[in-house]
């Protein structure tokens, strides 16, 4: 619990400074991926996607990294189904099951693949 | 050969017999094995009996010294009736169909008074690595997400060590990722200023 207090304080004061920094317009630095590759990773652009989603431009959010929309509602169900997996025991053995874990990473790896391809 | 056995009444398997004899096993706890018909008591296999032995012998302290080993013998040769129906029946067994099922999912429930005590579930992570691979772009999420994953199904096989040392790998992994992601990015944005 110790460690999840600490994660949540890191989440916290990230999101400050995203609230206060748009990553788009000052000297943020880009994903460490990108830099060395070229590629865009599945992440790429959820900084500007988090800026943008905490002024409300949703329209942002789609543009900078579309997968978000999904992808945050299902870790935020899989968060709450990791610290209440006894009241929620089923749903919690559904999500972290192997094969919606694959299919999880496998959502992703097509994302990437599409984002590269279509340039999105 | 792999066993399988039902704890809290959950089935677990297949699992190797020296994995197995580390259960939270009772005597008459069910197990199975390819070669028997059904469910059998952990108590009347001979590779898990003498796990059942030693309270019986703690229990004889109180008698005379000498009588020890015959009171420690007894209830366990006291089963002559039991130890010849395991005999008849694995006489009936017709040989099985490869690969032999466990048996059909119906086992026979475990009695409500005994629940021995499981080890609590560790927490798998599982949600903040796919989060971390999302948030810090980096490959020590995916490490994590590979550890993260595999905590559940080692925890349902009741390999509960190897599913606590994922679980652990998960976390420092989940630690690296966002160390890396998040608490470096302040000093990035001062190097990229100057």
């Amino acid at each position: 619990m110790k460690i999840t207090a600490i994660v949540v304080a890191c989440l916290a004061a990230a999101m400050a400074v995203y609230w206060f920094f748009d990553p788009s317009v000052s000297l943020f630095p880009r994903c460490p991926f990108y830099v060395v590759t070229g590629l865009k990773c599945p992440g790429c652009g959820s900084q500007r996607a988090l800026h943008a989603m905490l002024h409300g431009d949703m329209a942002d959010v789609w543009g900078y990294n579309a997968i978000l929309f999904p992808l945050i509602p299902v870790v935020l169900l899989m968060l709450l189904s990791e610290y209440m997996h006894r009241r929620f025991p089923r749903l919690n053995a559904f999500l972290t099951s192997t094969g919606f874990v694959m299919a999880l990473v496998a959502v992703l790896a097509v994302w990437m693949v599409v984002r590269n391809i279509a340039g999105w | 050969m792999n066993y399988w056995v039902v704890i809290d009444r959950r089935k677990m398997g297949p699992l190797t017999l020296e994995e197995a004899r580390r259960l939270p096993l009772e005597e008459n706890s069910y197990v199975w094995h390819r070669g028997l018909p059904s469910w059998v008591k952990a108590g009347e296999l001979e590779e898990f009996a003498d796990l059942f032995r030693q309270p019986v012998e703690v229990s004889a302290e109180n008698g005379v010294n000498g009588e020890i080993t015959e009171n420690s013998v007894e209830p366990v040769s006291d089963n002559p009736d039991s130890a010849g129906e395991d005999d008849s029946s694995r006489d009936q067994a017709r040989p099985m169909p490869f690969p032999p099922p466990p048996p059909a999912g119906r086992f026979p429930g475990a009695p409500y008074g005994s629940r021995p005590a499981l080890p609590e579930k560790p927490p798998t992570y599982l949600g903040w690595s796919v989060a971390s691979i999302i948030c810090c772009c980096l490959i020590t999420g995916i490490i994590s997400v590979i550890y993260a994953a595999k905590v559940t199904p080692l925890y349902d096989m009741g390999r509960y060590e190897e599913a606590r040392r994922a679980s652990e790998k998960a976390e420092l992994w989940l630690i690296v990722s966002i160390t890396v992601g998040i608490v470096a990015l302040p000093f990035q944005f001062l190097m990229a200023m100057f």
